[in-house]
């Protein structure tokens, strides 16, 4: 079976987030970007796999569509045991355009369609090609955009309770929006507080300090930058709150790094920016080896939602994670 | 999952989060589902 052609498609679907908002530095972000692989084949088989492209959707999707396309077109597609040789081959012969960045995403758009091509040529769901099944559903856990305001946050956190969510991640960097949101859910529900960056590892530690007793699962990505794992190991020990971080991290080998730095409870691929599913599942054993939770992220279009439910440990070796963003 | 109500979703509703808090591990083949064409076209940048 040949891969006849690869094809980007760029989806912009508005949103409604309430009091809450989305913005990326100066850019605000007013409605769900999306680009969607098509992997299509002589056989009539199509796999959909998607890359990351909030603010960048027309770069990526040049991206899979100039230097992604030409690498496919016309192989055999894989079977699972094969994608990672078809992907390695493409990922070397792509180094020179950035390890990180838009090439990744537009790799990992290609990858994750093999994936879905791959077990639609048996038949079976993707979770199948990795290991047996643990359980039927996966724990979701709302992750609010900013807000800002204490009280807002508060009538935010009991909505998302009544809706049946049982954890909430907030997307603020103040001590009163973490006490704020405790004091909505009670001591019971799992808090996660996304600071996107923003500290030094002494201001992240003082932070960590201040909001303690909130008692938040943990703080994600808190210092920049986010590449800088030992300041991240820094506040992590010196902190005395778990750190998530890594989905601005690429490939198995950046999350070893960050692994090896002790930077890390929590690891957090992005399966649309880490290289795909082939590398979402080195850092599953890496995590694994290494004694880090999983974490999996996927911020927009939701397909990853899928993605972490056919493919993440959750479902086929069954941890506590949740399927989050 | 990003907490927001969005104006279409390309997944039939597949995704989405339940009563329970929780969502569905997919059972089709492959990735589990297909995106929605009507709305790719609708909402195609």
């Amino acid at each position: 079976m040949l891969i006849t052609n690869v094809r980007a498609h760029h989806i912009r679907i508005p949103y409604d987030a309430g009091v809450a908002s989305f913005r990326q530095g100066a850019s605000a972000i007013s409605a769900l970007e999306i680009v969607l692989v098509e992997v299509s084949t002589d056989a009539g088989l199509t796999g959909w796999g998607d890359a990351f492209a909030y603010v960048c959707p027309r770069s990526t999707a040049t991206a899979i569509e100039e230097m992604i396309a030409p690498q496919a077109i016309g192989q055999e597609v894989p079977d699972a045991a094969g994608i990672p040789a078809f992907m390695e081959r493409i990922q070397r012969n792509l180094h020179l355009f950035g390890r990180y960045g838009i090439t990744m995403f537009a790799i990992s758009g290609l990858d994750i369609a093999l994936w879905d091509l791959a077990a639609r040529v048996q038949g079976v769901p993707l979770h199948r090609l990795l290991g047996p099944r643990k359980r039927e559903r996966i724990p979701a856990y709302a992750s609010l955009l900013r807000i800002g305001t204490p009280d807002l946050i508060m009538g935010e956190c009991e909505t998302a309770r009544r809706r049946g969510y049982t954890a909430i991640k907030l997307h603020e960097t103040t001590a009163p929006a973490v006490y704020a949101a405790r004091r909505a859910i009670g001591a019971n529900i799992p808090l996660m507080v996304d600071m996107n960056c923003p500290l030094t590892a002494a201001q992240a530690i003082a932070f960590a300090h201040e909001v303690r007793d909130a008692a938040p699962l943990f703080l994600e990505e808190p210092v920049w930058p986010p590449e800088d794992f030992a300041a991240l190991a820094e506040t992590r020990k010196k902190g005395g709150l778990d750190i998530a971080a890594g989905e601005n991290a690429c490939t198995v080998h950046q999350f070893r790094q960050m692994m090896q730095a002790g930077a890390v409870s929590y690891a957090q691929p992005s399966m649309t920016k880490v290289g795909g599913i082939t590398e979402y599942l080195g850092v599953v054993a890496l995590a694994d080896e290494m004694g880090v939770k999983l974490m999996p992220h996927s911020p927009i279009s939701g397909r990853a939602c899928s993605r972490r439910c056919n493919c993440c440990r959750c479902v086929t070796t069954g941890p506590s994670s949740k399927c989050s963003t | 999952m990003f907490y927001m109500n969005q104006a279409a979703t390309l997944w039939r509703g597949a995704i989405d989060v339940g009563a329970d808090g929780a969502v569905a591990v997919p059972d089709g083949p492959g990735l589990g589902y297909e995106p929605d064409r009507e709305v790719m076209e609708r909402y195609r940048a």
